[in-house]
């Protein structure tokens, strides 16, 4: 029988890097999504013994809440860096998309990334954000109008009326 | 897949490829903040626990009552029943000048007394060096020092052979061993100690004959059920012993008040009231008795004019206020009824023809008694004008107050009564502990819930 520190580390193993697209897709930061990541696991180990075989969804809000947390927590401060990104802004690839995510609410980000990234319901998403279904709604139906405001009509007018 | 989603997953892919960690080093970092974490839900549980407990369950602190502005001397209208948690005279100081004590109506068999202030209506708690718990209190007519019965060492230690009172009431804590007088002005006790076997039975008495002399008699402790009369005595404390009254028979006796100046004890055996000189006891000559019988009626009080007692004399058979003028031969004429209040309780003399009672708020109405219908009802003092005949409400006294406990200061009741401030509840008086332990749950409370949400 598989002890839990030798599920952990599968699970980590495996599925880490995913964990971490979807937390790079919440902040638009590659090293606080690793953080973000390191942190929700950290706290995975004290309730392993009851999210071991399923703890996917309990990451899922471990991180959005602790993204958010830290949004409110900093927000209106300036963040400053010593290195100049090294990589350039991508063109045409995200559609204008990463700018427009950032111009998002933490959790009207978090909506659009739980029911278009990780393809949840929304009760699934409500329940991750620890809000109701019609908050979900209605956060859903600001972001949409952000991001058509942001020039993205083309990529949510299919999704108009999900 | 709509175009969204594509989106987000191409805009995923773009991110680096995430730093490798090692999982065995992140599983213990988890497992340290998970110890970190039990010691401080473990220490935070000890903290609210300790403050808790003090806040909550200690029964201290006994809160000070406040002071009102400063009257003259007066008895106040309404008289309550502060609760058990207000600070005692040992604590909060002497009370000053008294216009009410009482005891507590919460205790069986005579709880902890009480005062109330003349000057400011401030409760006190009662709390007197070496007072035996149970034992009666008496408040002096000016107000200004309380007669009490202490305890104190017996020539025998062992208090076990006596198993009740000879009057089968209630046993003190520790044996009677003296009577004391405390001063209210400025805490200074004066004693007397009696050393006995075993001390003295718990039905000692004791009363003020005037503003400075106290009378008292009592039995002495046996060891069987019935203890051994040692007389009565008068006693000026701070001037002198206390010197017997001689040629009375005290056994049994209560001591009456009356207008001043006269000193009287009333027998109970032979329904003679005597009045206590500075050398005995003489008989007044004025004898009270129900009529068509030869039993004393249960209080009989007498001025110079009048006869007053509070009794059952006629139809129907209930305690109601009775007096007639003294004839010459000093025996009461005829006593008739006054007014319609029944099972009226003496409080004192107002003027040589007016006396306050305080009664249950119950009434005669067409001959028949009607009792208040509601539970507690307060009840209510009341002024009889003898001359009048006539009957005026003042004020409340709290209905938990034993009767026999409620006593004022008597030479105050010829003075104009104040309305009477009302104690501190116990929300009141715990309302720094009771905030603080409110405080401290909801933190508690909050802290859990904050940490759930964190979990979840």
């Amino acid at each position: 029988m598989r002890s839990g520190q030798d599920a952990f580390t599968e699970y980590v193993s495996a599925r880490r890097p995913a964990l971490v697209r979807m937390a790079y897709l919440l902040c638009g930061d590659e090293h606080l999504a690793e953080d973000l990541v390191q942190s929700a696991l950290i706290k995975a180990v004290g309730h392993w013994r009851r999210i071991g075989d399923n703890p996917e969804p309990w990451l899922r809000r471990v991180m959005v809440n602790e993204h958010i947390s830290r949004w409110r927590k900093h927000r209106g401060r300036e963040r400053l860096t010593a290195d100049v990104p090294d990589r350039a802004a991508p063109v045409v690839a995200d559609h204008g998309l990463e700018g427009a995510l950032a111009a998002l609410a933490p959790r009207q980000r978090a909506v659009i990334v739980l029911r278009y990234y990780e393809d949840l319901t929304e009760v699934e998403t409500a329940r991750v954000l620890g809000i109701s279904v019609g908050t979900v709604k209605s956060q859903h139906r600001d972001a949409i109008a952000r991001l058509r405001a942001s020039g993205l009509d083309e990529l949510v007018t299919s999704v108009g009326g999900r | 897949m709509d175009e969204l989603g594509g989106a987000l997953r191409e805009l995923a892919r773009q991110a680096h490829a995430p730093t490798p960690v090692d999982p065995a080093a992140l599983w213990a970092r988890g497992r340290t903040r998970v110890r970190r974490r039990r010691m401080a839900v473990a220490a935070t549980a000890v903290v609210l626990a300790v403050l808790g407990s003090l806040a909550v369950i200690r029964p201290e602190p006994r809160a000070v009552m406040p002071a009102g502005a400063p009257h003259a001397p007066a008895i106040p209208k309404n008289i309550y029943e502060p609760n058990r948690f207000l600070a005692g005279v040992s604590k909060a100081g002497p009370p000053g000048r008294l216009a009410v004590i009482a005891a507590h109506g919460w205790r069986e068999g005579g709880g902890p007394w009480f005062g109330i202030s003349a000057t400011t209506g401030r409760y006190s708690e009662l709390d007197l060096p070496d007072l035996a718990s149970g034992g009666p209190m008496r408040l002096s007519p000016d107000g200004l020092r309380i007669a009490y019965w202490i305890t104190g060492p017996t020539r025998k230690k062992d208090f076990g052979p006596r198993t009740r009172s000879s009057a089968g009431g209630p046993l003190p804590d520790k044996p009677l061993a003296g009577v004391a007088v405390y001063d209210t002005r400025n805490g200074s006790v004066v004693r007397h100690r009696i050393l006995s076997d075993y001390g003295l039975d718990s039905d000692a008495q004791v009363s003020w004959l005037d503003d400075d002399t106290i009378a008292f008699s009592y039995s002495v402790a046996t060891g069987t059920n019935s203890g051994r009369s040692a007389g009565a005595y008068r006693w000026t404390p701070g001037s002198s012993a206390p010197v017997t009254i001689p040629g009375q028979p005290f056994d049994g006796a209560r001591y009456v008040p009356a207008f001043p100046p006269i000193r009287l004890v009333h027998n109970n055996d032979d329904a003679t009231p005597y009045v206590v000189t500075d050398t005995r006891a003489r008989p007044t000559g004025m004898k009270v008795v129900t009529p068509g019988t030869d039993t004393v009626p249960n209080a009989v009080t007498f001025s110079r004019r009048w006869v007053v007692e509070l009794g059952t004399m006629s139809s129907p058979a209930i305690d109601r206020v009775f007096a007639g003028p003294r004839g010459r031969d000093n025996r009461a004429a005829a006593l008739a009824p006054i007014g319609t209040i029944v099972l009226p309780r003496f409080l004192g003399w107002q003027s040589d023809a007016r006396i306050v009672v305080f009664a249950n708020p119950g009434r005669l109405i067409g001959g028949r008694v009607e009792m208040a219908q509601s539970q507690d009802p307060p009840r209510y003092l009341y002024e009889v004008d003898l001359d009048a005949r006539k009957v005026r409400r003042l004020g409340t006294i709290d209905a938990d107050l034993p009767d026999v406990s409620i006593q004022v200061a008597r030479t105050l009741l010829a003075h104009p009564m104040v309305l009477g401030r009302r104690p501190p509840s116990l929300l009141e008086v715990f309302r720094v502990p009771l905030t603080v332990g409110g405080i401290t749950l909801l933190a508690g409370a909050a802290w859990i819930v904050v940490r759930r949400r964190r979990r979840a």
